[in-house]
């Protein structure tokens, strides 16, 4: 009997502490993505085939990454973080957990405004935060700027998602840049005033909303109107998308406001030089096809090809070139902006 | 022989201490100071939270009061056809965790889902013209909760009317009351510390629920630790609204507890005898048929059924690896915490059953209240001492490497196992008590030393009861989900979390895979439990003719 349950507790005790730590080997990094694993694997595993490099991907949210990164602190074992949107990306450099690289790839290939300053991280793609709207109950030439979903002719009409989501405050982010806070707030305000039904939902999610009827027109980011028309796992989807149709706004002016999804070497990295060739990897013509491919967004390159679907249903647009790090840095105001507002 | 007094005697202190120890943790981070984070949510949204928490409460307490009454009454009080299945098919709701239920519930009710799209489509009505635009909201969560927390209820009150004598509804018929009135000033007055029991455990559920909350955008406590740990990663805020909620928990405990010791006086006189069942036939038949199969219904079958069809469609997540080795980490957790509160609940059975009082017993049954604590709040309350440990553990030992306990999955087993500790202790304590004292006394003038006794004798005497428990106990491992988010080492995924992951994300198809897995070990484990359940009233019955 003793042995028994000295045995037990031995393996009890080898189990609880064999499982998953981190095995640093040799010729591995360890990614903390808060990108979906099925959709991140294939790059790595690229990479992985290119450089003999193995990638050990974590998934997690963005804020889960960040707050666990805060945590390990120099223990942590990631060697490069990667999150969607520069307010997170900036969050990040804020908090010390990334290094600063010098990479003449990366500086030549990523423009300026899609990257960090000091070269503590880089976008490696970007997509535009759009206006969608229901095909045969809007006419889209109504709606030429971010500022027209304010006019009181779309009272009652308009989806949005919660403006407590990185997304919505990177665009008032982008909005106070340009015209400030007095205006921002009035735009917000606006908006607000304008909506279908309190701020909720994820992007796409409103997108087939309308399409059902709950409203006519929508703030979402493109690379989701490309993930319900080529879903697969519910036939209905598709075909609410065929009823939308996209609007890029500020064509005439300043641009529609983008932001991207990118990385930066973590500040205690083991193996930085590797993480590096990594993120120039994904600055290559393979790795930017790559990353567009299974999520319909744009390449940063200049002169890459975007993926096929988003060429021919979304198409090229106008960009606004404000430096991200600035919206990202707005972040803040942007939120308590927000929270002035009925924009829940 | 007094070295063995002495062992025991340190162990049980110790091993109490270590389960005190995630509330001891939660109630001193309330003198800590933390970020502004929790004054910022003070000033926002925490109000909101506190009215969204207590009407959700309240709303699934009515809802599950109504339904379990109303259902364990009519399955006790009538005869019809299919009540035999009724009564054990009425439980089955529990096999599904609640937040599974939501994400079923959301996505069929959503404005391009397949309710509202058949509206529109064969019914030709507008978007918005049939009252309700989502099933995302405080009613939703509700419906939810109520519909997957009712079996507690249900449960206790049917045992409540199954022992309430013939002799009280005669004298009730003799003095004119009659046989409708039966249920409201008889059955329930007299089931009231059954109601109030089931409905604290309901209550408790619903303060605990992340899962459910989240899917469906209500934004209550749970999501404001979580928001605060996540979020805005201050811990030490998150274990002061832990902290928070943990009173009101100890609040509604302690009226549980007031209320059950007020009513304690029985009420059966000795004899007992089980009143004869109105027999319904036809139409009435009928109507009972179909009140009681919606609840299995909508609480189990419709579920599962969309759950399969959404597992049928989507071909590609079935050869993805993720899911299975999400399976197989369910089940090493689920195996570990059996392992633990198997060892320690059988261990503080044995202990209670030799001291009736004292400090030891008092603090082995406080040590048994996990099953109180919301996930979330032990989760809160095991990361912030293992987070010191590994710091301490870092600086003064190992003078550098990685982070230890952190980095593994045992913060994941001692929460579950503070969690239901009860679980199994119940069972061993209930199964001990049919135990003679006289059979310790005899074996212990035989020479049996402590431990001998205790797996020699007790342990093959009552293992029915411990494999009952440990099933119990499995079951509520796989289908955890707050504290396993939280303390989970990095990619360390379990079904539960992978199906909420997904599902929150929308991606029903890829969800059902891990949520199909899950219920079938979950519906295993519900049979497995009701054949145990049924052999050992069998034997029960066959000792108690031999008597």
């Amino acid at each position: 009997m003793k042995r028994f349950i000295f045995t037990l507790l031995v393996l009890l005790g080898a189990l609880a502490f064999a499982v998953p730590g981190f095995a640093a080997e040799e010729k591995s990094i360890n990614v903390y993505s808060s990108q979906k694993e099925y959709l991140a694997r294939p790059m790595f595993e690229a990479f992985t085939k290119q450089t003999a490099i193995k990638v050990n991907l974590l998934s997690g949210k963005n804020d889960e990454l960040l707050a666990r990164m805060e945590q390990e602190g120099e223990d942590s074992p990631a060697d490069l973080l990667m999150v969607a949107d520069v307010a997170n990306l900036v969050k990040a450099d804020e908090k010390d957990l990334l290094q600063p690289i010098s990479s003449d790839i990366l500086n030549e290939r990523v423009p300026e405004y899609l990257r960090s300053e000091q070269g503590t991280w880089y976008g490696l793609a970007m997509h535009a935060r759009a206006i969608f709207y229901v095909k045969g109950k809007v006419d889209p030439s109504h709606i030429k700027t971010y500022d027209d979903l304010t006019k009181p002719e779309w009272k009652g009409r308009v989806l949005a998602r919660s403006s407590l989501h990185t997304y919505n405050q990177s665009l008032l982010g982008s909005i106070i840049a340009h015209k400030g806070e007095e205006k921002a707030l009035a735009w917000a305000k606006g908006v607000a005033a304008n909506l279908a039904r309190p701020a909720q939902g994820d992007d796409w999610e409103n997108l087939l909303d309308a399409a059902s009827g709950a409203g006519d027109v929508v703030l979402s980011n493109t690379y989701y109107y490309g993930v319900i028309s080529n879903a697969t796992d519910d036939p209905r989807k598709p075909e609410l998308a065929k009823k939308l149709g996209v609007i890029f706004p500020n064509q005439d002016s300043t641009g529609a406001h983008v932001n991207v999804r990118g990385g930066g070497v973590a500040k205690y990295a083991k193996h930085a030089k590797e993480a590096q060739q990594l993120l120039e990897f994904l600055a290559s013509d393979e790795g930017q096809k790559l990353f567009g491919q299974l999520n319909y967004q744009y390449p940063v390159v200049p002169g890459v090809k975007p993926e096929e679907f988003v060429a021919t249903h979304l198409g090229d647009f106008k960009p606004d070139t404000m430096p991200l790090e600035r919206v990202g840095e707005l972040n803040a105001k942007a939120a308590a902006i927000f929270a002035q507002t009925d924009w829940k | 022989m007094l070295l063995c007094v002495f062992i025991m005697r340190a162990l049980t202190y110790f091993l109490c201490a270590f389960f005190l120890l995630p509330v001891a943790s939660i109630l001193w981070s309330l003198t800590r100071r933390d970020g502004d984070s929790l004054m910022l949510l003070a000033q926002t949204q925490l109000g909101d939270m506190a009215v969204t928490t207590f009407l959700l409460v309240g709303g699934v307490l009515a809802f599950s009061a109504v339904l379990g009454t109303l259902t364990a009454w009519w399955v006790t009080r009538f005869d019809f056809a299919g009540r035999r299945f009724f009564t054990a098919a009425l439980l089955l709701p529990l096999a599904l965790p609640p937040y599974l239920l939501a994400m079923v519930y959301t996505q069929l009710f959503s404005p391009s889902g397949a309710v509202q799209h058949f509206m529109r489509e064969s019914l030709g009505l507008a978007y918005g013209a049939f009252g309700f635009h989502d099933l995302r909201s405080l009613g939703g969560a509700i419906f939810v909760l109520g519909l997957s927390l009712y079996p507690y209820v249900y449960l206790l009150m049917r045992q409540s009317f199954q022992l309430q004598s013939a002799q009280l509804f005669d004298v009730a018929a003799t003095l004119g009351v009659h046989r409708r009135h039966w249920l409201g000033r008889i059955a329930l007055p007299l089931g009231r510390p059954a109601l109030i029991a089931g409905l604290a455990l309901v209550a408790m559920e619903s303060i605990a629920d992340f899962g459910t909350v989240q899917i469906m955008g209500v934004r209550t406590f749970s999501v404001g630790i979580y928001q605060l740990w996540a979020g805005m990663g201050d811990a030490v805020a998150a274990s002061k609204l832990a902290g928070m909620v943990l009173l009101v928990v100890f609040a509604v405990l302690a009226l549980e507890r007031s209320t059950r010791r007020r009513l304690r006086h029985s009420l059966t006189s000795g004899h007992m005898t089980q009143p004869q069942r109105e027999s319904l036939r036809g139409i009435k038949a009928a109507w009972m048929m179909i009140a009681c199969s919606l609840p299995v219904l909508l609480g189990c079958v419709l579920p599962v059924a969309v759950l399969l069809q959404w597992g049928l469609q989507e071909q590609q997540a079935w050869h993805d690896t993720i899911p299975y080795r999400a399976l197989g980490n369910s089940l090493i957790i689920a195996a570990l915490v059996v392992m633990v509160t198997a060892l320690v609940g059988f261990f503080f059975a044995h202990r209670l059953r030799a001291a009736r009082n004292g400090l030891q017993c008092w603090l082995m049954r406080l040590a048994s209240f996990g099953y109180a604590i919301p996930g979330m709040v032990v989760a809160v309350g095991v990361m912030v001492p293992m987070v010191a440990f590994d710091r301490w553990w870092k600086a003064d030992i190992a003078h550098g490497g990685g982070l230890l306990l952190s980095g593994s999955i045992i913060g994941v087993v001692l929460a579950c196992s503070f969690r239901f500790l009860a679980l199994m202790q119940q069972q061993g304590e209930a199964a001990l008590a049919h135990v003679p004292h006289g059979l310790d006394d005899t074996a212990r003038l035989l020479g049996a030393s402590e431990r001998r006794l205790m797996f020699g004798v007790h342990f093959p005497l009552i293992s029915w009861q411990v494999l009952l428990g440990a099933c119990l106990v499995f079951a509520d491992a796989i289908k955890e989900l707050p504290a396993t988010l939280m303390l989970r080492p990095f990619n360390f995924d379990t079904l539960a979390v992978r199906a909420y992951d997904l599902a929150s994300d929308g991606q029903m198809g890829a969800a059902s895979v891990p949520a199909l897995m899950l219920v079938t070990l979950t519906l295993l484990l519900a049979m497995v439990v009701h054949s145990l359940q049924r052999h050992s009233e069998t034997t029960a019955m066959k000792q108690e003719n031999r008597a």
